[in-house]
């Protein structure tokens, strides 16, 4: 792993958190300045393709790659082509919303994703089959989700974005972003550094692949029912939540007697991320398998603050701690001084507001009104998300070398 | 090198995309201004007198306000639009609430409430009010009753923030 793009991966991170700071902020006093939306769209892409894409991208090179097949000289060129379009983005979706340059950059970063998705697809090691199933898949979801942008694209150029069919287009790309392609590369990758500790067998994880794959594809209907309200789309996003729900079963089934073994290959602070991960992972398919409930079903489309908080509860619990995670295993399990602080402040922040959003949507949904202090409480509590990215990317200037 | 070729030819590939894309985007404009012209005859009644397209086109609405209905109308807020509209006249995910009594007719309030799909489909206020926020306001799956009692929160908001209310009734 290479140490500079470690940390241009976190100063996005603490971008993209600055910006929703602000959002929050919005929220609690009058910013004459702010274009909300704008900014809205910079948090968005910065942290999607500046935090999260990238992050992935360096785990994927670093341990899914060949040795001598990562040291070829596009992956270096692709790395930096893609920060400039982040950079691109972050300057100009603050400023101009959806126009020229952003969308620009934000076409050229989907250019980029291909050209790095076709690359790993060619370059990636085989020896371990359940890793690159995972990873290929993860691959095809990428280039699947793009055609929801393909089809905003069309929609903008050829009438203005007064259709149902725009919003179901953008949660498309969204949808497979996120369950397809992050999701998968992530598995692929957690298979990849733990599948050797865990003795999963391969009916257990056939089982799991396909039982996840199905589920992870008819939950979009959900985003149907939330357009459309079609009453099948219902019934199809109830079947896939259960699905998902099986499939983690059946993960759960062999995880058995391995967790000592697993805690035993990692640091202190990585075993909270670890555990951190696993909680999350849990409790979004617990979330996801309440919407089989038809009055949940219909809350979590229109609640927005339960729409909000599902998705940073995957962003920040999810792939965040597992990049961190990574981001910590390459010291020899030597913690520095400030990690655990900040590790700590990232957990807190992310418990808290998440407890204040999930609190207030049910307030909300029962009709009991305004928590005192809601938006004030949200805003201080994320001020420690921030103070918690910069802690932890403050000890990589000092590493000299990071081993993979 | 062959690799940097292939990038610098999507790259111009997408300038020239999207340049075609506005040059689309203009076109369509006048065609769209044709349409419009074309269709005019055909603008339901209810729109050109400003109250929207919706099963609401005869709404009273009356002095005291109705504290009740206030109430009731604040916990809908809360919970369905509060995530995107504040009650000041800042705009967040979708605009400010403050003076929209002053603005709009209590008829388009509550046609856009219930039945904003085919509003942004009709109405031209709210197609250019679509168009300034970029974001579709989703259904919201809310009764007829309670749109009322929201219209009944948006006259008390007004009063308190703007000093006054149905500012947009007589006109």
């Amino acid at each position: 792993m290479k140490k500079t793009w470690l940390i241009v991966s976190l100063v996005n991170f603490l971008i993209a958190s600055l910006m929703g700071l602000l959002l929050r902020g919005a929220f609690v006093w009058e910013i004459e300045w702010l274009d909300y939306r704008n900014m809205l769209h910079g948090h968005s892409h910065v942290a999607l393709l500046g935090w999260l894409y990238l992050g992935i991208f360096i785990m994927l090179h670093a341990k899914l790659l060949p040795k001598e097949k990562a040291a070829k000289p596009i992956y270096t060129w692709l790395f930096w082509l893609t920060q400039l379009t982040v950079i691109g983005m972050a300057i100009a979706f603050p400023i101009q919303g959806y126009a020229a340059f952003s969308i620009f950059f934000s076409t050229l970063h989907i250019v980029l994703s291909y050209v790095f998705a076709v690359r790993v697809w060619k370059d990636h090691s085989r020896k371990d089959y359940r890793s690159s199933l995972l990873l290929k898949t993860a691959i095809l979801f990428l280039f699947i989700s793009t055609v929801g942008v393909f089809v905003v694209a069309y929609i903008m150029a050829s009438k203005n974005g007064a259709n149902v069919i725009y919003q179901i287009a953008i949660q498309f790309y969204l949808h497979f972003q996120f369950n397809g392609w992050l999701l998968f590369a992530l598995l692929a990758l957690l298979f990849n550094r733990f599948g050797t500790i865990l003795k999963i067998s391969n009916k257990a994880f056939n089982q799991f692949y396909w039982l996840f794959l199905l589920g992870n594809i008819l939950s979009y209907a959900l985003v149907l029912y939330w357009g459309y309200r079609w009453e099948f789309s219902y019934y199809v996003n109830a079947i896939a939540v259960v699905l998902q729900l099986l499939a983690v079963l059946a993960l759960l089934k062999s995880f058995g007697g391995s967790w000592i073994k697993l805690k035993n290959s990692l640091s202190a602070v990585q075993k909270l991320l670890l555990k951190l991960l696993i909680a999350v992972f849990l409790t979004r398919t617990l979330f996801q398998f309440t919407l089989v409930v038809p009055e949940m079903a219909e809350m979590a489309v229109l609640l927005r603050l339960f729409i909000i908080g599902f998705i940073h509860l995957n962003m920040l619990g999810f792939f965040t701690a597992y990049l961190w995670l990574e981001y910590l295993s390459n010291e020899n399990n030597k913690t520095y001084t400030l990690h655990k602080p900040a590790v700590n402040l990232l957990l807190i922040g992310f418990l808290s507001t998440e407890f204040i959003m999930f609190l207030q949507g049910f307030y909300y949904w029962q009709e009991l009104g305004k928590l005192p202090f809601f938006h004030e409480g949200l805003f201080y509590a994320s001020i420690l998300l921030p103070i918690a990215i910069l802690l932890f990317l403050l000890p990589f200037r000092y590493m000299n070398k990071i081993k993979t | 090198m062959k690799k940097i070729k292939i990038l610098t030819t999507a790259l111009v590939g997408m300038l020239f995309i999207y340049s075609c894309g506005g040059n689309e985007q203009k076109s369509k404009d006048t065609a769209q201004n044709k349409a419009e012209k074309v269709e005019e005859k055909k603008v339901p009644e209810t729109i050109k007198m400003g109250k929207g397209v919706g099963e609401f086109t005869e709404v009273e609405v009356s002095d005291p306000l109705n504290e009740e209905w206030v109430e009731r109308g604040q916990a809908i807020y809360d919970m369905k639009c509060s995530a995107c509209h504040k009650l000041t006249d800042q705009r967040v995910v979708g605009p400010g609430f403050q003076g929209v009594t002053n603005r709009r007719k209590p008829e388009w309030i509550m046609n856009m409430i219930t039945n904003v799909d085919v509003m942004l489909e009709e109405d031209p206020t709210a197609q250019k009010l679509l168009e300034e926020c970029m974001t579709r306001m989703p259904n919201q799956n809310i009764k007829p009753d309670d749109a009322r009692k929201i219209l009944e929160f948006f006259r008390k908001n007004d009063m308190e923030k703007a000093g006054k209310k149905d500012g947009a009734i007589k006109s």
